[in-house]
């Protein structure tokens, strides 16, 4: 049985959100600030009803959870991505952004790649939807940068043909890519 | 990435110029005095992080022999710290940024001879950091 292990980022890109689990062409986000990326998955909380003299549960109740949420933090602010993150007029003559008052929820699909830690190995987790939410972490001194902290609330996605909802794909390649066939010993 | 020998190379890019060769009768050099018996100045770093910021504690050393009295030439010593630290202390350039950790101490060497301390805080943002 083949194992696998998840940690370490190669690289993260982003493009525009597919809800039907297409994308085609990614951008990188540049310069990834260590510790900062951290996929929560929220588990609904649940509830049971015995009778009044049992001790089995007489019905469970399920309280479904908010959405899994991704987080990072990036340390460049690169006109382009700040453009997809908030809402920007943007100068190229003069590099100047002009930032509206309106918040922007950015709509992304993300995609991270790990770093092969174990056996050449890799993953590669596609993140199809995402409501993006970006504000700054860090204060402005000479011994740090100002951070564009991403939250991202993962949506769902339905591919053509499926009869249900999905919210991300993880799968294992090797090293250099290549597909791995688990049907092969 | 930035190495150790990266980080000397670049401090002595900030202080190698005419005003300070004129202000001293020996060298500037990286790791070890050009002389024993000239006014010097030597720059080393034992060592660099490799982060997404880099970070290095230089040193900055001034020598200079003593007076025929046997007194350390403070004046000379003075002079050219405070020289110094004027073309080390916040300076920020494309690679790296510099600046002063401390204002410096007067150590008394092993031959009797006196030198000028200045410890340094070195940065450098690495643009492809991987370690992720």
């Amino acid at each position: 049985m083949p194992d696998f292990v998840v940690g370490g980022i190669e690289k993260i890109e982003y493009a525009a959100a597919s809800v039907v689990g297409v994308v085609t062409t990614w951008k990188p986000m540049p310069n990834i600030a260590v510790g900062t990326v951290l996929m929560t998955k929220n588990i609904g909380a649940k509830s049971s009803i015995k009778k009044e003299d049992g001790n089995t549960n007489y019905i469970n109740l399920f309280q479904p959870a908010d959405g899994d949420t991704l987080t990072i933090g990036l340390l460049e602010q690169n006109p382009l991505l700040v453009q997809e993150l908030f809402s920007v007029e943007y100068t190229p003559a003069t590099t100047m952004m002009e930032y509206y008052a309106e918040e922007k929820i950015a709509r992304l699909a993300i995609r991270i790649t790990t770093v092969p830690m174990k056996d050449g190995k890799k993953a590669i987790i596609t993140i199809y939807n995402n409501d993006v939410q970006t504000g700054y972490a860090n204060n402005l001194t000479a011994d740090a940068v100002e951070q564009l902290a991403i939250t991202a609330n993962i949506g769902t996605y339905r591919k053509a043909g499926d009869t249900k909802d999905k919210v991300y794909t993880k799968q294992f390649v090797l090293a250099d890519g290549t597909v791995i066939n688990s049907t092969v010993v | 990435m930035k190495d150790a020998f990266d980080v000397t190379a670049d401090v002595i890019s900030l202080i190698n110029i005419p005003a300070i060769k004129a202000m001293i009768t020996g060298s500037i050099t990286a790791d070890d005095r050009g002389s024993t018996n000239l006014i010097d100045i030597v720059v080393n770093c034992f060592g660099i992080t490799n982060g997404q910021k880099q970070k290095a504690s230089p040193n900055v050393n001034i020598y200079a022999p003593n007076l025929s009295s046997g007194k350390k030439d403070a004046i000379k010593l003075r002079a050219v710290a405070k020289a110094l630290i004027l073309l080390l202390d916040s300076q920020y350039k494309n690679t790296f940024y510099v600046t002063v950790e401390d204002a410096g101490s007067l150590i008394q060497d092993a031959d009797g001879n006196w030198f000028y301390n200045i410890p340094l805080n070195y940065n450098s943002i690495q643009t492809n950091f991987k370690n992720i």
